[in-house]
């Protein structure tokens, strides 16, 4: 499920003293991936790093009339938190923690698709393997930001991950898993 | 059947009830025979389903494509193991209080009044002074991670989000402490009494202590409970299957830690009678709901030893195989406690014409159960929200179709009783 909230907000502003570099918003996303077992459907939340870049060459949108320059997510793999350990240590392990301890996502361009829907396309790397994934979203303004949604669905074999099977080989996660983010983003000053 | 054959089956039924004695001495076959006479119904114009609308069987992929709760069933059904789904799915014997349950409802037709100032609809219920936006209420339902990872506190934070009152299972696999935080306030708890008297004391200190307003002892199912379909689907070896006994073995419920085992749900063997509130009373400060109360005479012993509140209820047929649907048990009940306390009722509430009816028949809120775990399980705390959301939608538009602008308006008159001559 996804989880309603923006959490801290904070803005940080770049090469200040050039005075030509874009600001970046950076804030934090929530983001809960989801799938299916044999067993039972399982979901596990996590809090995503967000840096968004206004400016052009994206045209204009909610709460960024200037346009966005860039978007990038970063989610620690060892922060996904699925309140249950041995969950926790299978789906680490899926993901080979050790080696590739972030999942990111890169946005490479974007194209409005009505009052505050956009459709991002941009590249998503899970376990070192970087693959193409678009996704709608949604823009919502609001007195605390741009409330960006969205989720897409991911084929986890597309990026060398085997799903977990255990407790004798019964126990078959599905090679499928939903990410949905909620985000709340602050517009330019 | 063709048509064909429909009309000749109407016509040989006709003809045995023409020759009945006893249509005859009512002085029917007069008109039986016109019927009889009567030519064949012309063959009915059915229209093409609309190709937009999904067949019913079709099985949705996101909570929001839920028409009603029915739809989160199947879902559930394909997500889970089977083991699972029998536990939650099961009856007892062959199921049929199941069925009776949600099949009660429909002896009791509803009054459409329409014309009614509606600009000000106020759903809301008062429980011991505490207001709740609708008399939709959780209710407990055991091992809610068997069915979602999310397991209670995923109910919890739907319950959070969409104001509902949540009472929580004595089997409940989180802690009650965790669930009252992602409740974000006490749930109402729900406990089965075990045959050691301290073990009991632990559990219902630890609820009062984790802030819970009110303590729910369910009884129905002291006298044991035959759970064929549970049975079937969980194989003979039950939980001690290599499989099951992975995840099972050795597993103790948050609220036993530190407990002896035994199968609680039954008294674990141990004698209950009435004098059994007394001794509840005696370590608790918590409001006290006996929950299992199926007839007026109970009813009546529940005022008489000072609960503070009954649940009507057979377990949504889980228990015993009375054949008799809660819907039927509530007006007695309700007649006996003459609203000296609350009445809550649950057990095969699958519409908001269903709470409608539960309400006008003395209930002062409704429990959900099975839908609670099918929209949990198919779609986690997004799914038990959108269950709420459709059945407070189902039942704001009865009441607006009955001209019931608050739940005290919703009374017997606004019912028809089948069964009963003159409503």
């Amino acid at each position: 499920m996804l989880v309603r909230r923006g959490i801290g907000v904070l803005f940080v502003a770049l090469a200040a003293l050039s005075g030509q570099a874009p600001l970046v918003g950076q804030s934090t996303a929530t983001v809960t991936i989801s799938g299916t077992s044999t067993v039972r459907n399982w979901s596990c939340p996590v809090e995503a790093a967000v840096k968004v870049t206004p400016g052009k060459p994206g045209e204009a949108a909610p709460g960024f009339p200037a346009g966005v320059q860039a978007v990038a997510f970063t989610v620690p793999v060892k922060a996904i938190e699925c309140d249950n350990d041995t969950m926790n240590g299978h789906l680490r392990e899926a993901l080979k923690e050790k080696t590739y301890p972030q999942i990111a996502y890169r946005m490479k361009q974007y194209t409005m698709a009505g009052s505050g829907a956009a459709k991002v396309t941009g590249s998503l790397t899970i376990a070192g393997v970087t693959r193409p994934v678009s996704f709608d979203v949604k823009l919502t303004p609001s007195a605390n930001g741009v409330r960006s949604q969205g989720e897409t669905n991911i084929d986890m074999t597309q990026f060398g991950v085997t799903p977990p099977k255990v407790l004798l080989g019964q126990l078959i996660v599905g090679k499928m898993v939903r990410v949905k983010f909620d985000a709340m983003l602050q517009p330019t000053p | 059947m063709a048509p064909s054959d429909v009309s000749a089956a109407r016509r040989n039924f006709l003809r045995l009830l023409a020759a009945s004695p006893l249509v005859s001495a009512i002085g029917l076959p007069a008109v039986l025979e016109a019927l009889q006479q009567a030519k064949p119904l012309a063959k009915k114009k059915v229209a093409a389903a609309p190709v937009a609308l999904a067949p019913k069987d079709t099985l949705i992929t996101a909570a929001s494509e839920a028409v009603d709760v029915m739809d989160f069933e199947a879902v559930a059904k394909k997500n889970l193991l089977p083991a699972h789904w029998a536990y939650m799915a099961t009856g007892v014997d062959d199921d049929a209080t199941i069925k009776a349950n949600h099949e009660g409802f429909s002896r009791y037709q509803i009054r459409m009044r329409p014309l009614a100032d509606f600009s000000k609809l106020d759903m809301s219920v008062q429980l011991f002074g505490r207001k709740w936006d609708t008399p939709i209420v959780l209710c407990p339902v055991a091992a809610q991670k068997g069915f979602h990872t999310e397991g209670e506190k995923g109910t919890a934070k739907a319950a959070r989000a969409k104001g509902h009152l949540m009472c929580l299972s004595n089997q409940t696999s989180t802690s009650v402490e965790d669930v009252n935080t992602a409740r974000g306030e006490p749930v109402w708890f729900q406990l089965y009494a075990r045959p050691d008297f301290a073990g009991t004391t632990q559990i219902v200190k630890r609820a009062e202590a984790a802030g819970c307003p009110v303590l729910i002892w369910t009884v129905d199912l002291i006298g044991g409970s035959n759970r064929e379909t549970l049975r079937r689907g969980e194989g003979p070896l039950g939980v001690r299957a290599p499989f099951c006994k992975e995840c099972h073995e050795g597993r103790v419920i948050p609220m036993a830690q530190g407990l002896p085992p035994g199968n609680v749900e039954r008294g674990g063997g141990g004698v209950f009678t009435w004098d059994y509130i007394k001794r509840l009373r005696d370590i608790t400060k918590m409001k006290l709901f006996v929950k299992g109360i199926q007839t007026g005479e109970d009813g009546e012993l529940a005022v008489r030893n000072g609960l503070d509140g009954v649940w009507v209820s057979n377990h949504g047929g889980r228990a015993g195989e009375s054949l008799r649907p809660t819907i039927d048990s509530l007006p007695e009940v309700a007649a006996a406690v003459g609203g000296r306390m609350p009445v809550i009722v649950d057990s095969g509430v699958r519409h908001g014409t269903d709470i409608f009816k539960a309400l006008a028949l003395g209930a002062t809120a409704v429990g959900v159960g099975r839908p609670q775990v099918w929209s949990l399980a198919a779609f986690g705390q997004e799914g038990v929200e959108a269950m709420l959301d459709i059945l407070r939608r189902e039942l704001q538009m009865t009441m607006r179709q009955t001209g019931a602008t608050s739940i005290d308006k919703i009374t017997r008159a606004s019912l028809i009783d089948r069964m009963r001559i003159g409503g």
